[in-house]
């Protein structure tokens, strides 16, 4: 069950109303898993479910992560894998519950980040690990590009080798963190450089 | 047209947005601006698609010679003015709580 990472009467009574909180973000983005599931089978945009599912299940695991331990890092994360749910725009109507889900998962993390602020939670830097430099990296950009679009394939394989050689001076975890993470949203990526291709510049007034 | 509708106000589009707007006129890498707002790396090229697509945002090669600079060339991204005027607009509006905000980047938190 949820519980303060420190001791101390005053800021547990602080945290108290986080605890529903956390409670209630696990069920609705459990519910939206669910959802995703059912859409899964149904929906014939079977790469944009793909990253859908794949991005719930990263938003159910720092929920899951709260339950453990609540702590306003847990929080962002958990807010920004949420963000990116939404940012895919989903707007089929089988999955407007679904974002529905996302949203009201959203306030309850504005709700928690609110209340742990005000309960002047102690952040730690998580422990960083060395990894060793080496071809891996490379093999992930590669596979991150071929992702893409054919016609963009060109200027984000030169773009994304350019930002990794100002990473040449750092430690190779940093190389392989920014591989590992450009390989990890290269499917949204593409999801956004096709909705560009499909929707004309000069149409760009309007919803996306 | 700062009223337009535009690109959902996510907190890492914001974030990308305040960043942008600290120094509207100046050109930035793709990863110099997940620096500056503090965000993953994969986040930013996302956002940075859309925004372009929106017209907020313009973007151009670096005028070096990768040979001279050991490097691929950049590619540097810059807001339009449309975009300037649009993206202050938007973060206006935006309902993101400032806890959130100053959590994640105090020096943009309060405002642009």
């Amino acid at each position: 069950m949820t519980r303060p990472r420190d001791e101390g009467p005053a800021r547990c009574d602080a945290l108290r109303p986080a605890v529903a909180d956390v409670a209630g973000i696990l069920q609705v983005v459990t519910q939206a898993r669910a959802r995703a599931d059912h859409l899964n089978a149904e929906n014939a945009r079977a790469r944009e479910v793909a990253v859908l599912v794949f991005d719930l299940d990263i938003a159910l695991g720092h929920a899951h992560a709260l339950t453990d331990d609540v702590d306003i890092d847990g929080v962002l994360a958990l807010t920004v894998a949420l963000d990116r749910i939404l940012d895919l725009d989903l707007r089929c109507e089988p999955q407007r519950e679904l974002v529905h889900d996302i949203q009201v998962a959203r306030t309850l993390c504005d709700d928690l980040a609110t209340t742990l602020a005000g309960a002047a939670q102690v952040v730690t830097a998580p422990e960083r690990t060395e990894v060793r430099p080496g071809l891996l990296p490379l093999g992930m950009m590669r596979a991150a590009v071929r992702v893409l679009p054919a016609r963009h394939r060109s200027r984000y394989d030169q773009e994304f080798r350019a930002e990794r050689a100002e990473l040449v001076e750092q430690p190779g975890c940093a190389q392989l963190s920014y591989a590992l993470r450009q390989l990890l949203r290269s499917w949204h990526l593409r999801i956004v450089l096709a909705d560009a291709l499909a929707a004309p510049k000069q149409d760009r007034g309007a919803a996306p | 047209m700062a009223n337009a509708p535009g690109p959902r106000m996510t907190l890492p589009t914001q974030l990308v947005l305040r960043a942008m707007l600290a120094e509207p006129t100046q050109e930035m890498y793709g990863l110099q601006i997940s620096q500056t707002a503090e965000l993953p790396s994969g986040t930013i090229h996302p956002i940075l698609a859309r925004l372009e697509a929106y017209g907020w945002l313009e973007s151009r090669w670096e005028d070096a010679d990768p040979r001279e600079k050991h490097r691929p060339r950049r590619r540097y991204y810059r807001l339009t003015p449309d975009g300037t005027e649009r993206s202050r607009a938007a973060l206006a509006r935006a309902q993101t709580p400032k806890a959130l905000l100053e959590r994640l980047r105090p020096d943009l938190a309060g405002g642009v």
